[in-house]
């Protein structure tokens, strides 16, 4: 399927990409000026972290020796600041104008795989356990791997004990706050909740020297609520599924690109809100693209980890990849920013943890989000390893055969394992959901 | 499979239980419901701890996925093996012990249609998780009351406690006479002790208790065998390991998990619910709260202690609980202080027995 270089010189989309990969320097920089940087893999707690005067870290945005892209999109965005949008594109001619823009995405696409590649192979090397499942390997791969510059790593106590236990494997080579969340919605589990918040804001004021009060909270809340918020409009865009504002291509990475920058809202929470504002406005204003044949397909669940190629193969096939693993688990959802936002943020956890607490919820939950995306397949990513998620895949099957809409399941262990097998399967259902 | 004879006097058992109107509530048999509250509200707890054999693994694969652990696969594979002991069963407990019981509960009580009564573990043990905990008991002594329609009394309460608590006395016992006799109990008559606990309840186990402490009396140490200890995973009915170590030459004189009588060396303190949160957050050996290393500390004690031979750590594959825990640290702790230590990891659905054998086989040539 064509790229449209123009999109990717959408001046907040390369701003955007740029940020993503500039993980390095910004570490220099918060060196420079003694700030703390705390770990997290999960999208919950980077504004409690800004709060406090640290900035939260998701190490798999870090590349271990700066990224190759890094250098491609400061050069774009330097002839895109001199030339303007338009005669970059003309200067560059007809011709010249497809490869540039697939090298670009293509670019971000393969370097952030070659991370994902570095610490699944570097959890091997730190002897972490191989068979269970992607999304703990990795993230231990990529915690330890910068032990040396993370000094706090978020941890919490989620439905999965997996990730409880793996938190606690982590411990033994980075301290790690550990917030328990409790697996219910009861008077006593907000008391619990509230408590445990507590605690994790006093680790984090002994961290950085620095009083977390409510106001601070509340700023960087209204921030995140912000970013949340214009996520959603990024993928309700779908809500109209004939006419999008960007290629297929251009928005499964604008998708993946938010997918992970919610997680420490690239360390930069207001530069992040000011550019995705304004890519939302650019994309409110664009001329809409015909989506009338091209398929697309919700991916479920996304965030325990996939096969990071697909979207690069259901593109090939003529379809669109829709990752919304965030929306479907409410962690979109706004934090109230009245009264205690102690009190507010713990029930927000709590509400977004009782969305995927249960087989049975979870599986709602997804079917709740293709039918809002009216999406035109679901694909099930049948984990290997995953002990918390993946068995709701029979349940899954039952539920969403009552919906009448057509999903496949796929196996994903390792990166590039199976991959024939993968663009095969995938290639059936894309044929046969163009010819319904 | 499980033998017919031992499942047909079961279920003879259970159904003269619910002659006597009361409710069975099935439990995963990990050991951290609170068995006393369900006693007190006049139920039977029935821990689900059939398991072991290849095919309701791979039954069990049909309702979870093969990469749920394969005691969790296997107790939901026996709803469909056993139905004439299973149908008994009115409610279940629904845990948070680890991913396999969460997931494994929820599937159960889907597809068999048995209600399901909820009850929420904290995953750390500080005093904000302890006040959680209390008010957790609180909060499933009241579902048992709407499900079962009776109040538990705080006499009833208080009973029931004491009833658990004297038969972990005689389990303690059991232990100590052990010890001072040289272990003429193997790992296997040891187990088979719990096993009555799991199949008939706390007063069959007491009484079970009573006959084999007065018997132990006259029994002669092992002679010959390499004692090991046994930690990790479980042992559910119906799985061989302690057969193929004590097959193998070994003695598994202490048993760490929550199929070994060391498992319940603590006392529930305060008469009270209280107490009873106290007891069960504080269970170490259950390997359930995260950021202790009292399990490591307490392992390598018992062994220094117990004159063991060795160690020897089961893993069922899959496990939520044990395996990132060990890799790191226990490995560590053990291979510093250079005790001799093998790992077992089992998948009832897979591996073959031939495969343990060698294990154990070569870590018996350790010792000569």
């Amino acid at each position: 399927m064509s790229v449209d270089m123009e999109e990717f010189l959408i001046p907040s989309f390369l701003n955007l990409n740029l940020q993503f990969f500039s993980a390095q320097k910004q570490i220099r920089k918060f060196r420079r000026s003694n700030r703390q940087l705390v770990g997290t893999i999960l999208p919950l707690g980077a504004e409690l972290v800004f709060a406090a005067g640290a900035s939260p870290i998701f190490p798999l945005r870090i590349g271990k020796k700066g990224f190759e892209a890094e250098k491609l999109l400061r050069g774009t965005r330097l002839a895109t600041n001199i030339l303007g949008t338009n005669l970059t594109s003309s200067i560059f001619g007809s011709t010249l104008v497809q490869p540039q823009a697939e090298n670009i995405i293509n670019q971000f696409l393969s370097e952030y795989n070659k991370n994902l590649c570095e610490y699944e192979s570097n959890a091997d090397n730190f002897n972490y356990l191989p068979d269970v499942c992607f999304a703990t390997r990795i993230a231990y791969g990529s915690a330890l791997t910068y032990q040396d510059v993370v000094k706090l790593f978020l941890a919490w106590g989620t439905r999965c004990i997996w990730f409880s236990q793996l938190y606690g494997t982590i411990n033994n080579s980075i301290p790690i706050a550990f917030t328990d969340i409790p697996k219910s919605i009861s008077a006593h589990a907000k008391e619990y909740m509230y408590e445990e918040l507590q605690q994790l804001i006093k680790r984090l004021e002994n961290l950085t020297g620095n009083t977390v009060t409510d106001d601070l909270i509340r700023e960087y809340t209204v921030i995140a609520n912000d970013i949340k918020a214009k996520y959603r409009d990024v993928l309700y865009h779908l809500k109209t599924p004939e006419k999008m504002p960007l290629s297929p291509y251009a928005y499964m990475q604008l998708l993946a690109l938010l997918n992970i920058c919610i997680i420490d809202f690239l360390s930069a929470m207001k530069y992040f809100q000011k550019n995705l504002a304004a890519l939302v406005q650019e994309l409110n204003s664009r001329k809409q693209i015909d989506y009338a044949t091209t398929p697309k397909l919700l991916l479920v669940p996304v965030f325990s980890g996939s096969e990071p190629t697909l979207p690069q193969i259901v593109n090939d096939l003529g379809g669109c990849l829709i990752q919304a693993d965030y929306l479907a688990y409410s962690m979109l959802d706004p934090v109230k920013t009245e009264g205690d936002m102690i009190q507010n943020y713990g029930e927000y956890l709590l509400n977004s943890h009782a969305c995927w607490s249960s087989t049975k919820t979870i599986v709602e939950s997804w079917i709740h989000t293709a039918q809002e995306l009216k999406v035109d397949g679901v694909i099930f990513n049948r984990l290997i390893g995953c002990t918390t998620i993946t068995p709701a895949q029979r349940l899954f099957k039952e539920m969403i055969s009552e919906t009448g809409l057509p999903s496949i399941d796929i196996d994903f262990n390792r990166i590039g394992e199976n991959v024939a097998q993968l663009k095969n399967k995938v290639a059936s259902f894309i044929e046969l959901l163009k010819k319904e | 499979m499980l033998e017919d004879q031992r499942i047909s006097e079961v279920i003879t058992y259970i159904k003269t239980v619910k002659e006597l109107n009361k409710i069975v509530f099935g439990i995963m048999a990990h050991g951290l419901i609170p068995e006393e509250i369900i006693h007190a509200a006049g139920g039977f707890p029935f821990r689900l701890s059939l398991a072991g054999d290849k095919n309701s693994a791979l039954k069990g694969g049909e309702y979870l996925t093969s990469a749920t652990c394969s005691f969790a696969r296997n107790t939901i594979g026996q709803f469909e093996f056993q139905p004439e002991l299973y149908k008994e069963i009115d409610a279940i407990v629904a845990g948070n012990y680890c991913n396999g019981e969460i997931s494994a509960i929820e599937m159960i009580s889907h597809y068999f249609n048995i209600p399901s009564i909820s009850i929420i573990f904290p995953s750390t043990k500080n005093e904000s998780a302890l006040k959680f905990m209390i008010a957790e008991l609180e909060h499933f002594k009241e579902d048992l009351e709407q499900f079962t329609g009776s109040e538990i009394t705080i006499d009833q309460l208080s009973e029931a406690i004491l009833l658990y608590n004297a038969e972990r006395e005689l389990i303690q016992q059991v232990v100590k006479v052990q010890q001072e006799r040289g272990f003429p109990l193997s790992g296997i008559e040891c187990m088979e002790l719990l096993y009555k606990h799991f199949l008939y309840g706390v007063k069959a186990s007491i009484e079970n208790l009573r006959t084999s402490l007065s018997e132990l009396q006259e029994k002669s140490s092992a002679m010959g065998v390499k004692k090991v200890i046994f930690a990790g995973s479980g042992v559910p009915i119906g799985d061989n390991i302690l057969q193929l170590i004590e097959n193998k030459g070994f003695w598994v004189i202490k048993n760490l998990t929550w199929t070994g009588l060391d498992y319940y060396q603590s006392l529930v303190q305060e008469n009270s619910i209280k107490g009873l949160a106290e007891f069960y957050i504080n269970a170490e050996n259950s390997g359930r709260m995260i950021l202790s290393d009292n399990y490591f500390a307490d392992l390598v004690k018992t062994y220094e202690d117990s004159y063991a031979e060795g160690i020897i750590f089961y893993i069922i594959k899959y496990c939520s609980i044990f395996p990132s825990v060990i890799s790191a640290k226990l490995k560590r702790s053990l291979s510093d202080q250079q005790i001799p230590f093998l790992e077992i990891e089992r998948d009832y659905g897979v591996t073959p027995n031939a495969q343990l054998q060698t294990q154990l086989q070569a870590f018996k040539e350790m010792f000569e």
